[in-house]
This record gives C-alpha cells, sequence and structure tokens, in this order.
C-alpha cells in the first residue's frame, strides 16, 4: 500500500539513510525509536514537508513529488496541533471546507462516540485535557478519510494514567474504520499493544524490522538490544567461533543462592547492592569483571539472609540467555 | 496584619510615577479647554472636516499596508533568506529618520512626477507620508505574529486539503489577528499624529496636527488647545473601542 524506497534526506546535522518499508493495507505499523532518531522527520516526509531523495509510492502511484494537501496522508503531531481559533466542532469539520471525500455523518457519529468526544464538540479548545485534545486531533484527522494516518508520538503528552484508556479507544476505532497507522514513538509498551509490525529507526537508519514478538524479543544487534532496554549485556568469545559475542541475560532467569548448589550454569557471585523495588528487590551481584542484576521478591530474599559483599551464588537459566 | 510587599510597593510606585507623567497633561488639557468649549470646536467645520480628513486618510495608508505588509511580514517569519537582516532593517529606517528628513526624502523622490504622481498639497502626499513614516508598525506587528503560529498548524491544515492560500487565511491570519490588528492601530495612531513630513509634503489641505500648529502660529495656544482636546478625546474612543473588540477572544 504504502511504498518508500531509498528515502534519504539532510536536514541540519542530521540525515536519514536509504529508508524502506512496505505498509500494507489495514496495517497499524510502529516505529520505535529514541529522541533525535528522525522518527517525527520521517513521517513528515512522508506527508511531503521535506524535498527528499528516494521514491514514495501510496497504492502503486508515485507520490513523491506531489503536494501535502493532495497527498491524502494524514498526520496527527505529538502537540496535536489543534487550531486554537476554532472550537472542537469546526477543529474536526476543518477538512469539509476543502474536500468532499470525508466522513459521511452517520459515520462521523460513530467516530464521535467510539472516540467519547461527542459532548464537547461546542467546547472551546483551550478547555480541553490532554486526553481530549488527542482524540479530537484524531477525529479531525480521520474525517478528512486518509489513505493513511501518520501518529506522531500521539500518547507522549497524555498524562500516564489515561494512556492505556486511548490505546484501547485508538484500537476500537481501527477495528470499524481498518485504517492504515504508523505510529512513531519511543515507548515500547505502546508498540507491543498496538502494533502489528515493528521497525526500529536509530540514528536515521532502520535496523530492524519484523513482527512485534520477534521486534521486542530477539533483537538483531548490541545496539537494537540496549535502545530496547535489553538488561545484563555480556561480551564474550564462543567456543569455535570468530570475535567478541554479546549476549544478554534476563533479570528474571536469575536466581540467587545462599549456597552452592550442584546445578550447570551455577557461579560465584559477590553481593554488591540492593534496591528496594515496590514488591521486590533489584539485586547487583559481580561476576567476574561483570555486574550482573536480578529480580528477587522480598520475602525471599530475606529468607536468604544474604548482606552487601557476602559471597552467594547465582543460578542462570538457559532460557533466559539471548546471544546477540 | 496584612504583610506589606516591599517589591509590589517599590514598583508599583515607580509605575505611578510614568502613569502620572503621560495622563496628566491629558487630565489637564481637558480641564483647561472645559466641556462647553469642546462642544463648541466640535461644531466647527474646519476642525472636524481635519480631524475627517487625518483619520481617514491614515485609514488608507494602512489599508494600502495590510495588503502590501502583511504578505512581506509572513515571508520574513517563515523564511530565511539572503540579505532578510538588511531587509528587516530598512523596513525600520522610517522609525530612526526625523520625520522632516522622510518629508524631505519624499519629496525629493516624487516631485518630479514619479509614476505620475503629485504629492505636494494633495491627500495622496499626506497618504504617502503617513505609509512612509508609520508602516514599519504594522509590518513589524504582523512579523512577531506570525512568528508565534507553530508552523506545524500549516502542516496539519494542508494534510486536511486546505492549499497554502487557503490555511493562510484559515489559520495564520486568525491565529495572528491580535498582533496584526494592534500593530493596524499602531501604524493609524501613528499615520494621525503625523506632523514633520506632512508639513513639508502638504500644508494643505490641513491634517489635525498641522491645524493645531497653524492655529496655535496664528492665535495661540486658547485656539489650538481645543482642537488638540477635540483630536484626543475622538483618537481615544476609537483607539479604546478597537482595541476592546480586539481583545475579546
Amino acid at each position: 500500500m504504502l511504498q518508500l524506497e531509498n528515502i534519504s534526506l539532510k536536514y541540519d546535522n542530521f540525515s536519514l539513510n536509504n529508508i524502506s518499508l512496505n505498509i500494507k493495507n489495514g496495517e497499524y505499523f510502529v516505529i520505535l525509536g529514541s529522541t533525535g532518531s528522525g522518527k517525527t522527520l520521517l513521517l513528515e516526509s512522508i506527508v511531503g514537508i521535506h524535498n527528499i531523495m528516494g521514491k514514495i509510492f501510496l497504492h502503486n502511484k508515485e507520490i513523491t513529488n506531489l503536494p501535502i494537501e493532495v497527498r491524502n496522508i494524514g498526520l496527527v503531531y505529538q502537540d496535536f496541533m489543534l487550531f486554537p481559533h476554532l472550537n472542537v466542532e469546526q477543529n474536526i469539520s476543518y477538512a469539509a471546507k476543502y474536500s468532499k471525500h470525508i466522513l459521511k455523518d452517520k459515520e462521523l457519529s460513530l467516530l464521535l462516540s467510539l472516540l467519547k468526544i461527542d459532548h464537547l464538540l461546542k467546547r472551546d479548545i483551550s478547555l480541553l485535557s490532554g486526553g481530549e485534545k488527542q482524540r479530537v486531533a484524531l477525529a479531525r484527522a480521520l474525517y478528512a478519510k486518509p489513505d493513511i494516518l501518520l501518529l506522531d508520538e500521539p500518547l507522549s503528552a497524555i498524562d500516564p494514567s489515561m494512556r492505556e484508556n486511548i490505546m484501547h479507544i485508538l484500537k476500537e476505532v481501527i477495528k470499524n474504520f481498518q485504517i492504515t497507522i504508523i505510529h512513531v514513538t519511543h515507548n515500547f509498551r505502546e508498540a507491543a499493544f498496538l502494533a502489528d509490525r515493528i521497525a526500529i529507526l536509530l540514528n536515521g537508519n532502520i535496523v530492524q524490522i519484523g513482527k512485534k514478538d520477534e521486534v521486542l524479543t530477539s533483537p538483531k544487534t548490541l545496539q537494537i538490544a540496549q535502545f530496547l532496554g535489553f538488561k545484563n549485556i555480556l561480551s564474550g568469545k564462543v567456543l569455535g567461533k570468530e570475535g567478541i559475542k554479546y549476549c544478554s541475560v534476563n533479570p528474571n532467569a536469575i536466581i540467587l543462592y545462599k549456597n552452592y548448589i550442584d546445578l550447570e550454569n551455577v557461579y560465584k557471585v559477590i553481593l554488591l547492592d540492593v534496591c528496594y523495588a515496590v514488591d521486590h528487590y533489584k539485586v547487583y551481584v559481580q561476576l567476574l569483571e561483570e555486574v550482573l542484576f536480578l529480580k528477587i521478591y522480598k520475602s525471599i530474599f530475606d529468607e536468604l539472609d544474604i548482606k552487601i559483599d557476602d559471597e552467594c551464588y547465582i543460578y542462570i537459566r538457559k532460557d533466559g540467555i539471548l546471544v546477540l | 496584619m496584612k504583610k506589606i510587599n516591599l517589591f509590589l510597593l517599590i514598583f508599583g510606585f515607580l509605575s505611578l510615577i510614568i502613569i502620572l507623567f503621560l495622563s496628566l497633561p491629558i487630565v489637564k488639557l481637558f480641564y483647561d479647554v472645559g466641556f462647553e468649549k469642546l462642544l463648541e470646536t466640535f461644531q466647527d467645520k474646519e476642525v472636524y472636516s481635519s480631524i475627517y480628513l487625518t483619520f481617514k486618510v491614515s485609514f488608507y495608508a494602512v489599508l494600502f499596508v495590510i495588503f502590501t505588509g502583511i504578505p512581506l511580514g509572513y515571508l520574513i517569519a517563515r523564511y530565511d533568506f539572503k540579505g532578510k537582516i538588511i531587509l528587516e532593517s530598512i523596513i525600520d529606517i522610517p522609525v530612526m529618520v526625523p520625520h522632516t528628513a522622510a518629508g524631505i526624502a519624499l519629496l525629493m523622490m516624487f516631485q518630479k512626477g514619479f509614476l505620475d504622481i503629485n504629492i505636494v498639497d494633495t491627500t495622496t502626499g499626506i497618504m504617502i507620508a503617513m505609509m512612509f513614516l508609520s508602516s514599519p508598525f504594522l509590518i513589524n506587528g504582523a512579523k512577531e505574529g506570525f512568528r508565534k503560529v507553530d508552523i506545524k498548524y500549516e502542516y496539519a491544515a494542508r494534510t486536511l486539503g486546505a492549499n497554502h492560500f487557503q490555511l493562510f487565511f484559515s489559520v495564520v491570519l486568525p491565529s495572528a489577528r491580535n498582533e496584526i490588528v494592534n500593530g493596524a492601530l499602531m501604524m493609524w495612531s501613528r499615520g494621525i499624529g503625523e506632523f514633520g513630513a506632512v508639513v513639508i509634503i502638504s500644508y494643505h489641505p490641513m491634517v489635525a496636527p498641522i491645524l493645531i500648529y497653524d492655529r496655535f502660529n496664528s492665535y495661540g495656544l486658547n485656539y489650538s488647545a481645543p482642537v488638540a482636546a477635540m483630536m484626543i478625546f475622538v483618537s481615544m474612543i476609537v483607539f479604546l473601542s478597537i482595541r476592546s473588540w480586539n481583545n475579546v477572544k
């Protein structure tokens, strides 16, 4: 449906490099990337704000050089960009002034009730909460019936307690309107909840694309693993193989013992630090030159009676080791 | 006992000095002229024709700059180009030069019928003088207004189908309305008060500042003061009304 072919762009001191993507019809595609990785720049390039190298196709028709207003690609900004001089209803119906390709009245009513904003129509934009603004911005973009909707960090300006609610609403809207979405974010939870497929964007490069489970659980490189927040990344040599390899050990797959037990993958360590975290402890141990982090229930740790600088043992479950 | 805020007390006192400095001469003028004399002046045909001419011509000057200066303000606010700083300095020149010098410059430019425009002793001349000296207020007001409108509003409007012209009128202009109206008001008031350049280019027909000067020179303070009071009174009514309208949403 949407194809990006080798999109490149230089912008100030930053560049997007040879980005190629294929977004399928009806797909929810999430681009995960840290701040400054080029996520917004990529969305703005797709919309047509920047002059790019490469080609963009929508429904097999090249749109690379088309003006923004005829591409029929919707965009919801992180800060919503609701027109401050118009009320909610006027914002939502803005597209009606310039296009006949808009939602029918019945569809609009459904959209407004799904987004739970039908009671806000006459309200001034300045009187809306972050969550309400976000839903109005979504309604405004969807009212113009875009072929594809681009969401730029749509949940980051919303109170964390409201995010889950909005994510559920978003899923409901997608189900009813069967819209294709590209959503950029740095939030793994949003990506895991909403995405069909995920691409990781780092420093202007797409470094991994795949189904969400595959990307979130099997990062291809050390850099991606670090970005995805994988813990206990260790370097070493694999027998019979050249060069340094990396692996990540899941903190939940490390079990702490006071005394030695006769199992495979048991190592002597020194307890470095213990941090309290609601219902469990975060425990840091020294294994040779590396520091490992593991999680342990408070009651279990208390029973073990291990003090800082004590020698103790860890057992690492094999299924908790991921070779990068 | 309520604690006295020393900061507010000092700042309030200093502000009061400048408020009194600005308002007392006006109050004294109205007090000395008196209501009856003011009413009498209002019935003087020469006075009200002159005030009407002043307001009208200054308004035409504002209209002309609305059509030309607002696009210029937008271009400066939105785009970076070579010579932008020089252009901004050129716009500010009229604010810096003595008004009589500006009048001389305009006279030299137009005295030989440049663009077939006769500016000596014509309303066109008055308008050109007013426009030359007061347009920076509107252009700069518009520029600052446009700078405050996030360009992402424009992108959002374009994704909803509006082209550049449409989004300019439906999103950008309304969002910068306050600054533009204030700029226009400043330009209008500056035009109304213009004396130095107008007196060189067009003594007749007499605009209000020249009429005040003329009566002062010919008949003295007692004859010019009511005209001055009348002019200030009408200006205050007009500007207060427009400011109030502009501040409502």
